[in-house]
């Protein structure tokens, strides 16, 4: 194995790099900031004469120009005025370039842009501009990172109103969430309706549906790529603002003018809603959560840059009640808790002019307990039952890019991690009447795994029109049995006209852990679970194409289609528990495989003061599971197979001081498992049959319910101080108030001591739980 | 914890509403058959009934049941019992393992009809047998060894765990006392790995035992039988219950209750019909819990609704040994 990847990658150097590297020629590099706040522009693009290329997730560039002779260089990024230099250099040059704000088209060119790659990626892969999720409020007026991705076209939300990316019909589990670069697990506080990654400690947020570059790996179906600021070199600045839910606070500013900055961002729950409304459904509970976001950038020399970065996040319940039933009185008592906490230092360095590295150490810890306790006050027996999930990451990798010429950019790089799987399931039973018993079952595995990665990939320039990304990635993985993976991964883009460009790609993807969901929600307490000798890693190969069209000023249009098939998915089995099982994990799971195919339409305005755009998905997902476990073997829709998702967004600068934003979106609805009729069942021996009725339904997820849809609308007021402005938010979410399904059961309406001339008798209703109705919020933010 | 879950939910923000989604099930009526045939008896029972969306009764004309052996009709129903919601009509036929059976169900417009096949029958032999005995209660562990088929190529029963037979001493007549005893089996041993056991597993697994009832089948799948040793503890004859009982006192005369012999029963299902047996187990078990998985129950009837499977029968006795009585035990410490 080790021999066909050396070769592998000779090969490809071979073939990349043949014929290039002798090219007479110098190179500029260097950085490019924004004026004001010295924050790097990640995806700026550089254009030359002889060539273009956009900055990295650094803000670095690398360009060639003729050694002694004028080189004209334009800088531009979405938001800012183009910068045009002229330079004369003889030798390899680096310098940082600022880019001043342009207030002239910042308020009118907003929307989600397409990556400015040089490479061929384009389509497929997606910026999301931070101006959308700072101010695009969604649930009681918090804005959201994940809510803006979901939005966009091929990606789904599983549950309405709840964070979670569904990508081309992938779980979100397969989805790699990256927080400056260290994956991260559970991204969702408040059991799902706001993500943790702070708005305003984001600055730049990449989604990738396909063509997935091979330093990427982990993941099958989606990758969401989140930088965060590295905080104001020059000058104290900072925002608080006030919610519905919750408080904000973000800080950032130079500590060591120009060479040591800090961001600082936090985020908690105020309790002044929440807490009344708790009580009032009858409830003694409490609940916060808080994140907490800071970074140090330290920037010593101008080729190097040292970042330390910290974020801990952590969401925490606890119920106690008495409960009176007819003939029962129970107590319960319940914690929840869960958070990760990410700590990450790194080292980014400019080698020369035509290689620039990063080496990462990180450690990632997320930890997830639920316990619950249940007392019969009348007949002395008690009931506990734990959950738990703990997985500790610590990750050391390193990546360079190689500016090999004006055709050739080549990236390398490797990273090893050790994980600690420890997920777990107990339950205790004690009953203290006369004749009682004890019943105990722990199921707690400590699992260790290694896992190491190596990738090479060439972003080629065949010609002005052709480009071709091509790489290779390598994993391994020792989690009770040793696994490997060789995920190729091609794509080619062609701009057939000037205005006119074809993308196809494909991937392959593996990802060693495995996210286990109940099929009716998923909640921070679904389990975490590592591979085994049991459980392999799922592998996914996927096919993209596209086209994209930008012939009409200020719009863009484009197509994609995809098919991805995948391997060794996992789900609970038909009629099992998460809750309260005596058995461990692996014993209630079904291994099997999944497909899914789409095509996605996409439209948007990107100037004027109407600007906006509309997405139109079709797809299907479905799965199966070979050994019968579930529904007995055949394929049946994915619980996140939604066949139709439409979205438009829209956002109208009335003036300088207030604009107007208005999003409706319509999805087909979940599918669910309903009655087909109904069933007298067998069981017992001849004479002795149980007169037992039962629900009839031929296959899992039979029943599609209506469609979700709604529309939510917001206005900002800003206005400006002496020493600051602030900005006054109103909105609307689910404004025609939608009684959109959140949970949806089938519930047995039927009478359990019914009358014997009653036992024929059948009521199976489908209930359905809404949790976010019409929702007014308002919100204040204030900036210094 | 799955009702907190839930109020949780519900009552986490502002405004939680549940409601009914407008949702019927289809209107058209349809015909359940259900029928488990033996290859031990020769007297099947079939149980018909018609449903709609509203209810389950029985028929309002009889029908006309009907059982074939590959192309020849062999027997029709000569006798219905009828009940609240269904009826049940009686066939007289003798199967034989790998005999392919068909039933028709007629009744004025409608028409069902299903068929199954009788697997081979399982093979096996009772290595040695343990017995100890404290007060009243017989501990009886048979080491049976199951003969290994194609894998999944049969299911293993045991029809109401061991039947214990009393003998008469004087009369040399015998009691079967088979729909009184359960059979107790360690849920550590290697055939509850898999999630193979069908039947009763709802009734008290959690105490690391399964437990048959009266007339309850515990169902294997036959990968575990791999020509290892198995160990069946069958926690049976209640002695003091059994003197108890007056209506048995007639026959009992005669009879000491740790005298006889004991037959073990062993039957083999095909893997669909044990798919069956396992989906409608896995429904008791999880009834009730709103955040268990969906449950397909397979129906295998054409023209309408239900199963029909056979169960192919082996049979294997042992005397009853010499018991000691133990000082104590319990089946916690036993287990």
């Amino acid at each position: 194995m080790k021999t066909i990847v050396k070769n592998a990658l000779i090969a490809l150097l071979l073939f990349g790099v043949s014929g290039e590297l002798c090219a007479q020629a110098i190179r500029v590099s260097g950085y490019v900031a924004d004026s004001r706040t010295g924050e790097t522009l990640i995806g700026a693009g550089v254009q030359s004469e002889k060539a273009g290329t956009i900055t990295n997730n650094h803000g670095f560039f690398s360009i060639p120009l003729t050694a002694g002779k004028d080189g004209a260089i334009s800088f531009s990024y979405v938001g800012y005025e183009t910068q045009r230099m002229v330079i004369k250099a003889k030798r390899d040059t680096l310098f940082t370039v600022f880019l001043n704000p342009d207030a002239s088209i910042k308020e009118s060119v907003v929307t989600a842009e397409r990556n400015p790659s040089t490479g061929a990626a384009l389509m497929e892969v997606m910026d999301i501009p931070v101006e959308i999720l700072k101010t695009t409020p969604f649930v009681l007026g918090e804005p959201d990172v994940l809510k803006t991705v979901q939005m966009m076209p091929g990606v789904q939300f599983g549950n309405e109103g709840f964070t979670g990316l569904f990508i081309r019909g992938g779980g979100s589990d397969e989805c790699l969430y990256l927080m400056d670069g260290v994956p991260m697990y559970n991204v969702s506080h408040a059991l799902g309706l706001f993500s943790a990654f702070t708005p305003e400690a984001v600055k730049k947020v990449t989604l990738y549906k396909g063509g997935f570059p091979a330093r990427f790996g982990g993941r099958t179906s989606g990758v969401l790529d989140v930088r965060m600021n590295d905080g104001n070199v020059h000058e104290h600045h900072g925002s608080f603002s006030v919610g519905m839910l919750t408080e904000r606070v973000h800080l950032e500013g130079p500590i060591i003018e120009n060479k040591l900055s800090y961001s600082l961002s936090l985020r908690g729950l105020h309790t002044i809603i929440l807490t009344p409304v708790i009580k009032l459904a009858g409830g003694n509970m409490n609940y916060y959560y808080y994140d907490v976001n800071g970074k140090l950038t330290w920037t010593p020399t101008e080729r190097d840059k040292i970042f330390l970065s910290l974020y801990t996040g952590k969401d925490y319940l606890d119920y106690r009640g008495i409960m009176e039933m007819t003939k029962e009185k129970t107590e319960e008592k319940v914690n929840l808790g869960w958070g990760n906490t990410v700590g990450a230092l790194r080292w980014s360095r400019a080698i020369s002019s035509k290689v620039f590295s990063e080496i990462q150490a990180s450690y990632n810890r997320y930890d997830m307990n639920s316990a619950y306790k249940h007392w019969s006050l009348t007949n002395n027996q008690s009931y506990e039952a734990e959950t738990g999930s703990l997985i500790g990451d610590f990750n050391v990798s390193g990546d360079f890019d190689f500016h090999a010429s004006d055709r050739h950019l080549l990236k390398a790089g490797a990273m090893m991690t050790q994980h600690q799987f420890a997920p777990r399931t107990s339950f205790y039973v004690k009953e203290e009447a006369e004749g009682g018993e004890e019943k105990h079952a722990d199921v707690f595995n400590k699992i260790p795994g290694k896992e190491a990665s190596l990738y090479f990939e060439d972003e080629f320039s065949v010609s002005d029109r052709l480009k071709l990304d091509y790489g290779i990635r390598g994993t391994w993985m020792n989690s009770e049995e040793n696994y490997y993976s060789i995920e190729p991964r091609v794509s080619v883009r062609a701009d057939i006209l000037e205005s006119l460009s074809a993308k196809l790609s494909y991937t392959r993807m593996s990802q060693y852990v495995h996210l286990l969901t109940s099929s009716l929600l998923a909640m921070p307490t679904d389990l975490w679970v590592p591979i085994t000798k049991d459980i392999p890693p799922i592998i996914s190969d996927q096919i993209g194409a596209g086209v994209l069209y930008n012939g009409i000023k200020g719009w863009e249009f484009s197509v994609e289609s995809f098919y991805k098939k995948s391997s060794n998915v996992i789900d609970y089995k038909d009629g099992a528990s998460y809750f309260a099982t005596t058995r461990g994990w692996e014993d209630i799971v079904s291994v099997g495989n999944a497909r899914s195919k789409g095509v996605e339409f996409y439209a948007h305005k990107k100037e004027g003061k109407l600007t906006g755009w509309l997405s139109y998905t079709l797809s299907r997902s479905d799965r199966q599971y070979p050994d019968g476990s579930i529904n007995n073997g055949n394929w049946f829709p994915y619980k996140y197979d939604r066949r139709h998702n439409f979205v438009i967004a829209t956002t109208y600068k009335v003036s300088p001081k207030c604009d107007l934003s208005a999003t409706w979106s319509y999805t087909s609805g979940v599918v669910t498992t309903a009655p087909e009729g109904v069933y007298e069942v067998m069981i017992g021996d001849e004479g002795n049959i149980w007169n037992s009725i039962i629900p009839y339904t031929s296959s899992r997820n039979n029943y599609r319910l209506p469609g979700s849809h709604r529309l939510n609308i917001s206005a900002n007021f800003s206005r400006q101080f002496k020493k600051g402005s602030r900005v006054l938010t109103v909105g609307v979410y689910n404004l025609y108030n939608a009684m959109n399904p959140n949970i949806v059961f089938v519930f047995d309406n039927r009478e359990i001591d019914a009358p014997q001339s009653e036992r024929g008798k059948v009521d199976f209703l489908l209930k359905k739980l809404t949790f976010l109705p019409i929702l007014p919020s308002i919100s204040y933010t204030y900036s210094f | 914890m799955k009702r907190f879950i839930l109020l949780l939910i519900a009552s986490f923000w502002i405004v939680a509403c549940q409601n009914d989604i407008p949702f019927e099930m289809p209107d058209k009526d349809n015909l359940i058959v259900n029928a488990c045939f033996y290859t031990n008896d020769d007297i099947h029972s079939v149980r018909v009934s018609v449903a709609d969306d509203k209810r389950v009764a029985p028929l309002s004309q009889e029908a006309s049941v009907k059982m074939f052996i590959g192309d020849d009709l062999v027997a029709q129903s000569d006798s219905v019992v009828k009940d609240v919601t269904s009826e049940t009509y009686y066939l007289r036929a003798q199967i034989k393992p790998e005999d392919r059976v068909k039933i028709t169900v007629d009744s004025g417009d409608f028409h069902a009809e299903a068929t199954a096949e009788a697997p081979k029958a399982p093979k096996f032999s009772i290595d040695t047998v343990h017995v100890s005995k404290y007060k009243h209660i017989y501990l009886i562990e048979p080491t049976i060894v199951v003969e290994s088929q194609e894998k999944k190529s049969f299911y293993i029963a045991t029809k109401g765990g061991l039947r214990l037979v009393f003998r008469n001493n004087e009369t040399g007549e015998e009691y079967e006392k088979s729909d009184r005893e359960s059979v107790w089996i360690n849920t550590k041993d290697p055939i509850f790995k898999n999630q193979t056991m069908a039947f009763s597993s709802t009734l008290s697994s959690d105490l690391g035992l399964a437990l048959t009832g009266l007339n309850y089948w515990l169902v294997f799948s036959d990968e575990l039988f791999d020509n290892n040793q198995y160990r069946f503890r069958c926690k049976n004859i209640n002695g003091r219950d059994f003197e108890k009982e007056e209506w048995a006192a007639t026959m009992k005369k005669g009879f000491e209750v740790d005298r006889g012999y004991v037959v073990m029963t062993l039957g083999s299902l095909t893997e669909s019909f044990f798919r069956y047996c396992r989906s409608v187990d896995d429904y008791f078990a999880v009834s009730g819990d709103p955040f268990r998985e969906p449950l397909i129950v397979p129906s295998n009837v054409k023209g309408g609704l239900g199963y029909f499977g056979i169960v192919s029968v082996s049979e294997e006795s042992f005397e009853f040994p010499d018991v000691a009585e133990a000082t104590s035990w319990t089946y916690k410490n036993r287990y």
